[in-house]
């Protein structure tokens, strides 16, 4: 039992980070219609920049909190920038264009990395405060990950909130079925599209900082990850916050129990899933129907 | 107020407007008719920046718009309720109208405000928290139109408001819109002569992308040729 409390565990931190990260990715498509394929470049950018400011600080005991909130705002910033000055402008071109786009700045991003930081893999330690595991409900777990799973949540639940209550939020719901009439009524909707791209970048740091201690970063590691956020984005719908939580959780428990019990085969169980959804009902948990 | 010169508009090739020009003054009512698909919904969204015309003027209150976004030229003055409805379907009836909402300075202590649109729209007052994608089309349309209004517009363009409605829901929005007209110039886009003329002051009648024939209401009310030549009755 306790086994599988600890895999649940497990899984559970794997999804929020998943969550963290495609949450952005599927809430950027949703109001600017656009599926950026460097979304998970975005999220390596944050692990750079975090490992960045941890060698800056140096010994500090604090980098790493350092680097969660300035790694994100550097992201977001250099989303807003690239949204500002090259992306709006292909928003009325044909959907390949804007693949074509965000597919070449997978490859520039790349090389980026590799000018800045180099070929070499990298990894930050741990905060001192997460060096010892934690109690948790009778199991000993690592108390970053635990950690991760609040932080997580905290996010979703921000989120949700802002979506709900806010008058930003209603806006941006409103945008994503219909961008041309919130225009229509006054919205200054290049404001809130750069401002929407900047937040799912923000979201993507986010992620990235806090797998900068639990894994080596490396130039190509936004690949990996974007085809895990097209995965929760399919299984969850297109576009749907909610569809990415329930997602996420899906894919970070399957992928947990996975390992712990059938390893052979764990790789293809995610892709196995998405093909199923694909099959029985193809706009995913919380998809729209017209979509 | 509106003054529209000369402006061609394309959807990709096609060229839809040609030289269509068209004036809107203060306080006035003015009808956009004609059959279906005689460009009349690409004149309203000529003006509101939707489909920029690739030449000619859009002049509104001395300013020139048809280089402005849309929210540019909502921000001026000008609402727009476009055919269809186009509710934010998941957004309940009160988050539609918080989306939109605006004050502007020229309207002081006379702005539309969610309460007095409720009390314009009971029917919206009965249930603001429904999702605006489970009402009836009148319901909708009763919306779309409160929505726009909440935006404080000086003028409004309407884009085929009597479109799907039910005779009594078609009454309904009549004498709304004589409350709103009041205060508020409309420019109304209209396949529904009888029901445009009861309300307008002056109609221009469109045919394949051109305005043919400007006329007080009351002529083309009077003038059975006219009505023959061009309308649907």
């Amino acid at each position: 039992m306790e086994d599988q409390f600890l895999i649940l565990l497990n899984g559970l931190s794997f999804a929020m980070l998943l969550f963290l990260v495609s949450v952005g990715f599927t809430l950027q498509f949703s109001v600017l219609g656009v599926l950026n394929l460097a979304h998970g470049s975005f999220y390596m950018l944050g692990v750079f920049l975090a490992i960045t400011v941890a060698m800056f600080m140096g010994n500090y005991a604090g980098n790493f909190w350092i680097g969660l909130l300035l790694a994100p705002l550097l992201v977001a910033a250099f989303g807003a920038f690239l949204e500002w000055s090259l992306l709006r402008r292909i928003y009325i071109r044909d959907v390949l264009f804007q693949y074509l786009f965000t597919y070449t700045w997978i490859l520039i991003i790349d090389d980026l990395v590799l000018m800045i930081w180099g070929a070499r893999y990298s990894i930050i330690s741990l905060p001192p405060i997460f060096s010892a595991p934690v109690n948790f409900l009778g199991v000993t777990f690592s108390s970053y990950r635990l950690f991760i799973i609040l932080l997580g949540l905290l996010v979703a639940g921000l989120l949700w909130f802002f979506l709900q209550k806010t008058k930003a939020g209603m806006i941006v719901r409103a945008a994503s079925v219909n961008r041309e009439m919130v225009g229509a009524l006054g919205v200054n909707t290049p404001l809130l599209f750069t401002a929407v791209f900047a937040l799912g970048a923000w979201l993507a740091g986010v992620g990235g900082v806090l797998v900068a201690p639990l894994q080596t970063a490396y130039a190509g590691m936004g690949l990996d990850i974007i085809v895990d956020c097209f995965i929760v984005v399919v299984i969850g719908g297109m576009g749907s916050i909610k569809g990415a939580f329930w997602a996420a959780l899906t894919l970070g428990m399957l992928r947990a129990f996975g390992i712990a019990y059938v390893p052979q085969v764990e790789m293809a169980l995610s892709y196995l899933l998405m093909a199923v959804i694909l099959i029985i009902r193809p706009r995913g948990f919380f998809g729209r129907e017209e979509a | 107020m509106l003054k529209v010169d000369t402006i061609n508009t394309y959807y990709g090739s096609s060229h839809i407007l040609q030289d269509v020009s068209l004036t809107v003054n203060q306080g006035e009512v003015v009808a956009l008719l004609g059959r279906n698909g005689v460009g009349k919904t690409t004149t309203m969204r000529s003006i509101m920046g939707l489909t920029p015309p690739r030449s000619g003027e859009v002049y509104y209150c001395g300013h020139k718009i048809n280089t402005l976004p849309p929210y540019r030229i909502n921000r001026l003055g000008i609402g727009y309720v476009p055919e269809d409805r186009q509710v934010f379907p998941d957004l309940t009836v009160e988050e539609n109208l918080l989306v939109a909402q605006r004050s502007r300075n020229s309207k002081k202590g006379e702005e539309w405000t969610r309460e007095k649109v409720y009390e314009l729209f009971p029917e919206l007052a009965k249930m603001p928290n429904r999702l605006a994608g489970r009402m009836s089309g009148g319901e909708q349309q009763m919306l779309t139109i409160a929505r726009t209004l909440v935006g404080n517009p000086d003028l409004l363009l309407l884009d085929e408001p009597s479109e799907g409605l039910a005779p009594k829901v078609v009454l309904n929005l009549l004498d709304v819109l004589k409350v709103i007209k009041k205060s508020i110039s409309i420019l109304l886009a209209e396949q529904n002569a009888v029901f445009a003329l009861s309300l307008a002051d002056r109609c221009y009648i469109m045919e394949k992308g051109k305005t043919v024939y400007e006329a007080a209401a009351e002529e083309i009310r009077e003038n059975k040729d006219i009505q023959k030549k061009y309308l649907i009755f």
